[in-house]
């Protein structure tokens, strides 16, 4: 009952113009960050930070916390619409929003993503309310062993994501994984592969891989294929080009379950939505009664990955307001912001400053409502995309992609690595290899490799088996790959298909 | 130590990829008229991969050794290179033995690289003169490129693009994009 009235009163706080005006800002801003590839919601929540130096600290904090959710749901738009995935997080969002809108469904995709991002982000809030305390308790008892063995668990989605591909999968995740070795190494500051060129330092930037390997790739076989000069797929006229609410209702238990996987994952630090939304995407294609349609245009596949990194939103704020560990970037920037308002995270922050935090939640619920009221407003435009001819199209997507690669590090090398991974993903999708494993590889591999070396150090490999919850998660993950490899074998038919998400 | 120090920078680097490039080129040359042609596409990519992880494992030796109980900078490059040249060697076997199918139909390839190259073009293009000319220059010939011919249309993209660049990028979200030498 005292948290309600704590929530009242935090909801009164944001009874006024200014708050909602605040609110309202930081989610427009948020939309549009998310949805202009190179602008990560952290870059977004950066890029305003210093604007919220003249407010009180609770407006500066909902507007920042409301941009960081917004972002994640502007990262869906340029997904479904242009494969062009605006944040890390919406990659798994492109594998079916994208066919979706091929099909002339794209007020589907952007519906359901809609849709699914709110009840994502939602299902986030009311966790992070709830059962802070012991999810924060709950992160700090994973080791790297058991980050480890997460990583991995993440790794075990390429057994569903490449369809009846497996062994492309692997070849695909492997490569991911080998090209996130270049750089400095993580533990020991030796440089591996940079061929003395500095920019190489750092590795690849994820930003202008990720543009490359969806966007580049697609104009390019489009060009290939002569799709370029095919009529623009004009959604059908008889048909309601929005889903409804009875098609909603069908995906309630999709969105809730990838929402509490988005949530819990969202919790880990250094874990966050990206992997929440390949895992969520997994579970979800595991429980479907009609696997095979993921990646060819389900809508399930795309509740599953909005609803995920959305609610990671609320589980990256979990470490951060109970502990002062940040769970992802943008909540590193969050904490940044915090300390610059002279609010320390952690314990104490709920009792010395209760109305922050609740005026912080109950800003959340209102941002992830003005986050559909604008989302509807904003869907009827960017559903318009697909009506422009593709021979327009494909040139502006291209100068879009030069400006996202470049602004990542105000890097021209960047944009040229977009170019190569461009013409890379263009040679790997036309011999059927999904080029979404190569993502995957390249997002967990720096988790995986400092967190199996760390556990080497303190005690071994037998750690990763003698830790319970990590013993657990790789047996888990043991499994994924095993049963869709068991099934590969048993008809081998099935090896040949090629089914699954690019 | 020395040849591995070599290829591991700057010119050897060039010499190491450009005889990985030239194997492929001698490779598919070789195929053309072997049984293997309809599948000459995939087993040039499986050899791309054995090249890369052959390249990777090698240069780990020039690696600077701070060992840390068990593990070095080389243990996760020469784990992935290892399992990616085993899987890699697997789906040759699988291409090989005609198990896997033949490469796809190509569509119109040479309007690939045309816009490839373009594309590339207008990278190198714009330490010289900058983003916002190099990529008007893109656009407009991209859509000349990809068959369009209406002058309002070759006109008010690269146009449009050039005000909307300017004003959202350099004017609200102050991105210093490269000016280039003629301008800069």
């Amino acid at each position: 009952m005292e948290l309600f009235d704590h929530l009242l009163y935090g909801l009164q706080n944001l009874a006024g113009v200014t708050p909602v005006l605040v609110v309202i800002a930081g989610v427009v801003v948020g939309i549009l960050g998310g949805a202009m590839p190179g602008i990560s919601p952290s870059m977004a929540v950066a890029l305003l930070l210093p604007f919220t130096f003249g407010m009180s600290a609770s407006m500066g904090i909902v507007m920042l916390c409301a941009i960081y959710l917004a972002a994640n749901y502007g990262g869906s738009i340029t997904a479904v619409m242009i494969n062009t995935p605006g944040t890390p997080s919406a990659v798994v969002t492109a594998f079916d929003g994208y066919p979706l809108t091929r099909k002339g469904q794209a007020g589907t995709g952007l519906g359901v993503s809609l849709i699914a991002s709110v009840v994502g982000g939602f299902v986030g809030i009311v966790i992070l309310i709830l059962f802070s305390g012991p999810l924060a308790r709950l992160a700090l008892k994973f080791w790297p062993a058991e980050y480890f063995a997460l990583a991995v668990l993440g790794l075990s989605t390429i057994a569903s994501l490449g369809g009846g591909r497996w062994l492309e999968s692997f070849v695909a995740v492997l490569l991911g994984l080998l090209l996130n070795t270049i750089g400095l190494d993580p533990l020991s500051g030796v440089s591996r592969f940079t061929f003395d060129i500095v920019r190489l330092y750092d590795g690849f930037s994820f930003i202008p891989v990720l543009i490359g390997l969806f966007a580049l790739s697609e104009v390019f076989s489009c060009i290939e294929s002569g799709e370029v000069n095919a009529p623009s797929v004009v959604p059908d006229k008889d048909k309601s080009p929005w889903p409804s609410v009875r098609d909603y209702l069908k995906l309630k238990y999709a969105m809730l379950r990838a929402g509490i996987i988005g949530t819990v994952i969202g919790i880990f630090p250094g874990a966050g939505g990206t992997i929440a939304s390949f895992i969520a995407y997994d579970v979800e294609k595991r429980v479907s009664n009609d696997p095979d349609s993921f990646g060819k245009g389900t809508p399930f596949g795309v509740a599953a990955a909005e609803a995920s990194n959305s609610a990671s939103v609320g589980g990256a704020l979990v470490p951060l307001l109970t502990l002062g560990i940040p769970g992802s970037s943008s909540a590193a920037v969050l904490l940044g912001a915090l300390m610059i308002h002279e609010l320390q995270p952690g314990p104490e922050l709920f009792t010395k400053h209760p109305e922050i935090v609740y005026t912080l939640f109950s800003s959340l619920f209102v941002a992830n409502i003005f986050i559909l009221i604008l989302g509807l407003l904003g869907a009827r435009l960017w559903i318009r995309t697909a009506l422009i001819p593709k021979r327009a199209l494909y040139p502006m997507i291209l100068a879009f992609s030069f400006i996202g690669s470049f602004a990542v590090r105000s890097s021209m090398f960047d944009v040229g690595v977009c170019l190569a991974f461009g013409v890379i993903g263009w040679i790997l999708t036309r011999y059927d290899v999904p080029v979404s494993p190569v993502v995957l590889g390249m997002i967990l591999g720096t988790m995986i490799e400092q967190n199996l070396r760390t556990t080497i150090m303190m005690g071994g490999p037998g750690l990763f088996f003698s830790r319970p919850l990590s013993l657990a998660l790789l047996t888990l993950a043991f499994a994924s790959v095993l049963v869709p490899y068991l099934r590969g074998r048993k008809s081998p038919s099935s090896r040949k298909g090629a089914g699954g998400a690019a | 130590m020395d040849i591995i120090g070599f290829l591991g920078k700057g010119k050897g680097a060039l010499v190491l990829f450009g005889a990985c490039a030239a194997v492929l080129v001698v490779l598919s040359f070789l195929l053309r008229s072997t049984k293997f042609a309809p599948r000459r596409g995939r087993i040039l990519i499986v050899a791309a991969l054995l090249e890369l992880c052959g390249v990777f494992f090698f240069l780990t030796f020039g690696l600077e050794d701070i060992e840390a109980v068990g593990s070095s900078a080389k243990t996760a490059p020469r784990l992935w290179a290892s399992l990616l040249a085993f899987f890699s060697l697997d789906q040759l076997r699988r291409v090989l033995s005609g198990d896997a199918k033949p490469d796809p139909e190509s569509g119109d390839l040479s309007r690939v690289f045309r816009a490839i190259a373009i594309v590339a073009l207008a990278i190198w293009g714009m330490a010289y003169v900058g983003f916002y000319v190099a990529t008007c220059g893109m656009i407009l010939l991209l859509l000349l490129l990809l068959g369009e011919r209406r002058p309002l249309m070759l006109l008010s993209l690269p146009g449009g693009w050039l005000f909307f660049s300017y004003f959202v990028f350099a004017r609200v979200l102050m991105m210093g994009l490269p000016t280039g030498a003629l301008f800069g």
